[in-house]
């Protein structure tokens, strides 16, 4: 069964910007697809788009069989963005219960509290959103995002604004949240390293108007561990996708 | 610290108003000695401040609850019918614009004298909490409504969950400052109407008879209860909104 399957995809703003362009990708159920591009690709957009953020101009978009609409209404997508996007008035549990606040679920008992310890949050329960850092909140986002026991997660650029170290440990932690709930899934990122590390498929896009430049099949072995990012199948992945964002002669 | 420069602050000013007022002003009569001020205020006495103060209170307060409670209302509809925004702060703005003075006779003949005195304190507050609150309802973060529509979230939801929230703030910005305008309001409105009580009406009477003490005592107390306004709506919203301290101090 497909996961992800989108077949003409355009987006074109107001006059004439034209953001996405043709996008054709296909992926299994259950996969973990990331759209690796130069910033103002239109990444972003196919992400909100499949969100149901924002409607496309021309194409077909399914999800594990769903139009984003559907998937919207049946409460099976989770997703994070950059910025974590949490209230500043709620505390990390009630932050982590928002979605289904909104989607009028009552939560099982100790779904929170489970999450909380997923995501290594235990003792911050009741922590302000100011009070944590930037990786902890983070953190948070994602527990969000799972809390509706996603089919579909989708992630723009979770750890983007976060520093280098917190990432790579967070990525780590990504993975492992990953394979614990596994879901169809689309990242967003421009990391190229943790585009392969984490995906089992990367598409990548060329500046704008995106287009699919070439879909890259991973072929690391999971479970994967961050040795595997110092093998020479690791580099020639990497070499390969260096080449296809910025060109040979760069 | 900061308390103390705040007292510091007052002490300078009292320390110059007396200065002033036995060097400079000390042969008109206009500028009385504080303790001239307090000597006269102790043998007025709460019999003469009591009466009036709470007349005047009692209609800045239901100015204010109209006055607000109606920029809350019109910004929440501005939030829903956003066409309507345009007309709503071309109203606010001209609620702003026109003097009290001119309008305040207008009230007067329709209304009669009370209801001017709650009316000019309602209007007097109208404009800064409607742009507070209308700026409020826009600061919500972009990416915390989005959240809101993916979760199958509607336009109450995201209302309800993030926007109100996020308004109250500058919302509470536009309160504080509302509080000495609505005795400010309300004073003016005395000062135009028929009523025998409130500070306007005896600030008027006092200064027509040349009872200068008592002016400035009334003057005094004016300034006080304004005071007392603004921190109490300040004490108010640093509990409702513990989460933005520093933010709008």
């Amino acid at each position: 069964m497909s996961g992800i399957s989108l077949s003409g995809l355009s987006k074109t703003f107001g006059k004439g910007l034209t953001a996405v362009e043709g996008v054709d990708l296909q992926t299994p159920k259950g996969s973990f697809l990331s759209l690796l591009g130069p910033s103002g690709c239109g990444k972003s957009t196919v992400l909100r788009i499949l969100a149901g953020l924002e409607e496309p101009t021309t194409g077909e978009i399914r999800v594990n069989g769903e139009t984003p609409q559907e998937l919207r209404r049946s409460h099976h997508l989770g997703i994070a963005f950059q910025d974590s996007a949490l209230l500043a008035w709620r505390s990390v549990a009630a932050n982590i219960r928002l979605p289904l606040e909104v989607a009028g679920i009552k939560p099982e008992p100790g779904v929170i509290d489970d999450l909380i310890k997923l995501v290594g949050l235990e003792g911050f329960e009741k922590a302000r959103p100011a009070e944590l850092s930037g990786g902890m909140r983070q953190r948070v986002s994602i527990a969000r995002a799972l809390v509706v026991k996603p089919s579909v997660l989708l992630l723009d650029e979770p750890f983007g604004a976060l520093d280098d170290m917190t990432r790579q440990r967070l990525n780590l932690e990504l993975l492992r949240i990953w394979t614990e709930k596994p879901a169809t899934t689309l990242m967003v990122t421009h990391g190229i390293g943790e585009a392969i590390f984490l995906s089992d498929l990367v598409a990548v896009m060329s500046p704008r108007p995106g287009r699919v430049v070439e879909m890259v099949e991973i072929g690391l072995p999971r479970p994967r561990t961050p040795e595997m990012m110092r093998t020479p199948e690791f580099h020639a992945i990497h070499d390969h996708l260096s080449d296809l964002l910025f060109g040979h002669g760069a | 610290m900061r308390r103390l420069q705040g007292l510091a602050g007052v002490v300078a000013l009292v320390a110059l108003w007396w200065l002033l007022a036995v060097t400079v002003f000390a042969d008109g009569g206009a500028v009385p000695t504080p303790v001239a001020v307090l000597d006269s205020m102790g043998r007025d006495g709460w019999a003469f401040y009591g009466p009036n103060a709470s007349a005047t209170l009692s209609a800045a307060v239901q100015g204010f609850l109209w006055g607000n409670g109606l920029a809350i209302g019109v910004a929440l509809l501005v939030l829903l019918v956003p066409r309507l925004e345009a007309v709503a702060t071309q109203l606010a703005v001209i609620s702003y614009c026109i003097p009290l003075l001119a309008i305040g006779p207008i009230v007067l003949v329709v209304f009669g004298g009370d209801a001017t005195v709650v009316f000019l304190a309602a209007i007097s507050v109208f404009f800064t909490t409607l742009i507070g609150a209308l700026l409020g309802l826009r600061s919500a973060d972009r990416a915390s409504l989005d959240l809101i529509t993916v979760y199958g979230g509607g336009r109450l939801a995201r209302l309800r969950y993030v926007q109100i929230v996020s308004a109250l703030p500058s919302t509470f910005a536009g309160l504080r400052i509302s509080a000495p305008s609505a005795l400010l309001g309300a004073i003016i409105g005395e000062y135009l109407g028929s009523n025998d009580q409130g500070l306007g009406v005896s600030l008027m009477i006092s200064q027509q008879q040349f009872q200068v003490p008592r002016t400035w005592g009334l003057a005094l107390v004016s300034g006080l209860i304004a005071g007392l306004g603004y921190a109490v709506v300040a004490l108010v919203a640093r509990v409702v909104t513990p989460w933005s301290r520093g933010e709008a101090q």
